[in-house]
């Protein structure tokens, strides 16, 4: 039996909880998720989303299902767990899946890097979680245990 | 000779199949090294020594045994991506005065330094994350850890931080500074992380 404190914290929830299903919301609410910031730019990168291809400044927010690539240019991104991600030319990347809520234990991070140069320096979620953290490439997929590494893909 | 010249002919396709695809491991900033598997439906490849490298020839050849490449090599490839990788990082951790909201002396000493990176960093971001031990129900420190942030988060834009940089969390008693059983008191997992980045 919840008092009626309790209550009065669980109902709000709820009713969020409804409207957001009203709206059929929630592949929507993910999509609209910041996960992380544009933190440096050399050249030229974009960002590709809701089938529109922006030109990427300093600032600029990189939602979840984002594919960011380069042709000359090169760009450095921190997400929101501290995860650092950059690429060089002629990559292409794209952020399939970021959740960093530990109290409500989901975390997930899923990088597909189709092709170009990366590195990538883990953040909080391959520390809580070092299974959360996939990056897969047309040839193989990694798994990191919080770490630093580099990788090179061909692509098509 | 018709073999030899069959063997070239397969090699050569090989060759051209086999793609350039390389992962490297890298020693972290602080100097630890971690590690990382590749994986395939032909195999799976644990790296786990700094500049070791693996090669993927396609989906369905195994990653190759790990090699340790030279730093000049990693710098040809991958130099304009290291350059653009962005500032690590900084996080500060900062402890209350047992029972009470006021901050340790070493904390409060913080705060200026705190303000003070936020300028390191291209459009810098601030997160203020509460942290609790383990005593008392894990919905209990959720909320806990939420108060002790937003305490923090008050103090800083008192201090004179943009309100608009900053973001508050709770990562409840799931993200500990030192790893416990349950129920177990933790004075140090008490506390709030304030990363800029």
């Amino acid at each position: 039996m919840k008092s009626p404190l309790e209550m009065r914290r669980v109902i709000p929830g709820l009713m969020l909880t409804s409207a957001l299903l009203l709206l059929g919301g929630t592949p929507t609410a993910a999509q609209q998720e910041q996960v992380a910031l544009v933190k440096v730019i050399a050249g030229e990168a974009y960002a590709l989303r809701a089938e529109q291809r922006a030109e990427l400044d300093v600032g600029e927010a990189i939602f979840a299902k984002d594919i960011v690539e380069t042709a000359d240019g090169s760009v450095g991104l921190t997400f929101k767990d501290g995860s650092r991600i950059s690429i060089g030319p002629n990559s292409r990347v794209q952020f399939t899946q970021f959740q960093f809520a530990p109290a409500e234990g989901q975390l997930s991070f899923l990088i597909e890097f189709f092709r170009g140069t990366m590195l990538y320096v883990s953040g909080v979620i391959a520390k809580l979680s070092p299974d959360a953290v996939k990056v897969k490439t047309p040839v193989a997929t990694v798994a990191v245990r919080g770490t630093r590494f580099l990788a090179e893909v061909e692509g098509d | 000779m018709l073999r030899a010249l069959v063997t070239l002919i397969i090699l050569l396709g090989l060759s051209a199949c086999a793609g350039n695809n390389r992962f490297v491991l890298l020693e972290e900033e602080d100097g630890s090294v971690g590690s990382i598997v590749i994986e395939n439906e032909a195999g799976s490849q644990l790296v786990d020594e700094p500049r070791e490298t693996t090669r993927v020839g396609s989906a369905t050849t195994a990653p190759s045994e790990p090699k340790v490449i030279s730093e000049q090599e990693i710098a040809e490839t991958w130099g304009s991506t290291i350059e653009a990788s962005p500032l690590k990082p900084k996080t500060f951790i900062l402890y209350f005065i047992v029972g009470s909201n006021r901050l340790t002396p070493d904390s409060q000493a913080q705060l200026p330094a705190i303000l003070e990176s936020i300028k390191e960093y291209p459009a810098a971001e601030v997160s203020v994350v509460g942290h609790t031990d383990r005593t008392g129900s894990e919905r209990r420190n959720a909320q806990l850890a939420l108060d002790r942030a937003e305490t923090i988060h008050d103090l800083l834009i008192a201090e004179g931080l943009d309100a608009g940089l900053v973001d508050v969390d709770s990562h409840g008693e799931s993200n500990p500074l030192i790893l416990t059983e349950d129920e177990v008191a933790e004075p140090r997992n008490r506390r709030v992380e304030v990363t800029v980045r």
